[in-house]
């Protein structure tokens, strides 16, 4: 609303400068929320009801019936993925609506999808997972062996190495934060840890690589260090308390917590033990990152630190001044998320942003940080900090590491990979939020 | 977290459990819960009464231990043996050392003919890419910047083997795996000599595949394990 009445709340609650309210706002503390009350009574005087309340239709009559498998409201259809075809049917990529959802899980329906040739249809009572390479003894699995071993849950983000790739530009790229940082998702994963069978093979102290590939049409495959195989690695078959989704990897994926999506081979059919990675068109020529100097980088394997805002995020439009919450995710392939600040003056000052627990390794975390706006110009930011002391770079950061974006690519370009910096949000004086370089 | 499996990790955090500690993670849940609350077992037992203190604890951690041990003997074990011959079906990688490249050959022009089969509907007549598939050839010396990146087998790819292995595992699109090796070997071959890396007349097999000297063969910098 351009124009309209700025309110301010009390200074007792103000923690940074463009309306940055103390994290006690978040809990109901009534000094902080003294200043939200005077905002919302602009809001609230302006939409008085003036008429009694009727009777809704649906309160007049029975609902639907239960199906056996229940769907959202279709009031909420909007909650769907952003689907950039690629070069043939079933290829392409599919991104999660952070701007609509809250909490740390992803639906599974929405989960991220990049697809190279579809959804294989996998019959699990014929699926097989092939150790073999430099073991002692080759062996066969099926899904029902691999189900009798112990099981874990973990909760677990799985991020593309492309995310956040429009990011690389010259130009801010304008597109919703599902645009923008829609390859990743976090869900609740139970399965069994690769350690586990690998022993049971017998591995050959020689062996420092596993090649992990699926069955799908294009076979992917993948060199996973052994390190990590004998580390965290799973195989899941779970996700958020179902089986798997058909694009996420049914009947089972690979899950290497941390590490770059293309790394979570799905559909997993086989692990061969080397002593070298296989140079899979995945590890040397897709999932590299071309420096300025011609030169290329290659083997990038932990997601770094990193965090954006999804309300208010770009597209969206703020309906008046007054008091919001500033919500986003943070993650890291290190570990937990230690902190993480807002700004809401383009960086001149931050503040400490409440953190929803549980704050998990590996996993998505929800910050949240009270702002009263004032209907000004404003610039929301959000920097994470992970628990081994990695803190989210800036843009300029970056630049001085890779060299200069060479264009402003379309927002479902890959211009480079493992893009983390700092995300600046414009908030103008009439609502609307764009994305911008600060 | 309850659990009647024996075979239950209590359910630790993998972020958090490195291998080399795991072995003390495998104690079943049951004996864990009791080591938390030892008046549980203690109450129960006329000789541990008379144990007090840290005495009590060094005897009930080795009692611990002991289960381990147990546990480990008892692992489950539900993998089948194969003999690497049986899986040989299955086993398509192919590294840069050019191991399991299989036995065949084919020459560029016997690749072209296939190409204009099975690949040109996707990357083009002659290899220039569409909007189904990508440019198979050109873009050498435009990876430094300013230029605009024109990554292609010819200007990026780093290994021969890696033209072969994708061809085999994933190409044609539509029916990936249908080639039989010397139908792979020809339209390589093809894809090669659109780069100038092979001439009409060439033969490429398993042996000349290896000599063939891709561009951008020493392009990348590995950051494992130096960086991580």
């Amino acid at each position: 609303m351009a124009g309209s009445r700025r309110r301010k709340g009390p200074d007792i609650a103000q923690v940074a400068g463009g309306g940055l309210l103390d994290r006690r706002a978040l809990l109901g503390s009534g000094v902080a929320f003294a200043g939200a009350a005077a905002a919302a009574s602009v809001a609230s005087a302006a939409t008085a009801a003036a008429e009694p309340l009727a009777v809704d239709p649906w309160s007049l009559t029975p609902g639907a019936p239960i199906p056996p498998y229940s769907n959202p409201s279709k009031f909420e259809a909007k909650v769907a993925h952003l689907i950039a075809p690629g070069n043939g049917i079933g290829t392409g990529q599919a991104r999660t609506p952070h701007h609509l959802l809250d909490g740390i899980l992803t639906p599974n329906g929405v989960h991220f999808v990049v697809a190279r040739a579809g959804a294989p249809d996998i019959d699990p009572d014929k699926h097989r997972l092939l150790i073999h390479g430099m073991v002692k003894q080759p062996l066969t699995f099926s899904l029902n062996d691999l189900m009798r071993y112990p099981m874990e849950t973990h909760v677990r983000f799985v991020e593309c190495g492309g995310n956040s790739a429009p990011m690389w530009s010259k130009e801010p790229v304008q597109a919703s934060v599902q645009g923008l940082h829609g390859l990743l998702s976090c869900s609740e994963w139970t399965g069994i840890r690769v350690s586990t069978i690998l022993e049971e093979a017998g591995v050959d102290p020689r062996a420092t690589w596993v090649i992990a590939e699926g069955a799908d049409g294009v076979t992917m495959n993948r060199s996973i260090p052994m390190g990590k195989m004998m580390d965290d690695a799973m195989i899941v078959f779970y996700q958020n308390g179902e089986r798997i989704m058909p694009w996420n990897g049914y009947p089972m994926r690979l899950l290497l917590p941390g590490y770059e999506g293309n790394m979570n081979v799905k559909w997993l059919r086989r692990l061969k033990l080397t002593d070298a990675p296989v140079m899979a068109i995945n590890e040397s020529r897709q999932y590299t990152l071309l420096m300025d100097d011609g030169k290329a980088w290659r083997f990038y394997y932990p997601q770094e630190v990193k965090s954006f805002i999804t309300r208010p995020s770009p597209t969206m439009q703020m309906p008046s001044p007054g008091y919001y919450e500033i919500s986003g995710i943070a993650w890291s392939g290190h570990g937990r998320i230690a902190k993480v600040e807002v700004s809401a003056d383009g960086g001149k000052s931050w503040a400490v942003a409440a953190l929803q627990g549980p704050v998990l390794p590996k996993a998505l975390t929800r910050f949240r940080m009270p702002w009263n706006w004032s209907g000004t110009p404003a610039v929301v930011m959000s920097r994470a900090t992970d628990e081994a002391g990695n803190v989210q770079p800036t843009r300029a950061k970056l630049i001085a590491e890779r060299g200069e974006p060479r264009n402003t690519p379309n927002v479902n370009a890959f211009p480079m990979g493992h893009v983390n910096q700092i995300c600046s949000w414009s908030v103008a004086a009439n609502g609307a939020v764009t994305h911008v370089y600060v | 977290m309850s659990t009647s499996n024996a075979f239950t990790m209590a359910g630790l955090d993998p972020a958090t459990q490195p291998p080399r500690v795991r072995a003390a993670n495998n104690i079943p849940l049951p004996l864990r819960e009791r080591a938390a609350r030892p008046h549980l077992r203690l109450s129960k037992c006329a000789l541990a009464r008379r144990v007090r203190g840290e005495f009590f604890f060094a005897a009930f951690a080795l009692s611990v231990l002991g289960a381990t041990t147990a546990s480990a003997a008892d692992a489950p074990k539900f993998g089948k043996p194969i003999t690497e011959a049986d899986a040989a079906s299955w086993d398509i990688s192919i590294g840069p050392d050019g191991k399991g490249l299989p036995a065949g050959s084919g020459t560029p022009a016997q690749g072209k003919a296939i190409y204009a089969q099975k690949c040109a509907a996707c990357h083009g007549a002659t290899g220039e890419g569409s909007a189904s598939g990508p440019r198979l050839f050109g873009g050498i010396g435009t990876l430094k910047a300013p230029a605009q990146p024109v990554q292609t087998v010819g200007s990026y790819w780093p290994y021969p083997t890696m033209v072969f292995d994708f061809v085999r595992r994933a190409m044609p699109w539509d029916k990936p795996k249908s080639l039989s090796n010397d139908e792979v070997y020809a339209s390589v071959a093809y894809v090669f000599q659109l780069n100038g890396l092979m001439k009409d007349g060439d033969v490429l097999n398993k042996d000349t595949l290896m000599k063939i000297q891709m561009p951008n063969r020493d392009g990348f910098i590995n950051l494992y394990p130096n960086k991580f």
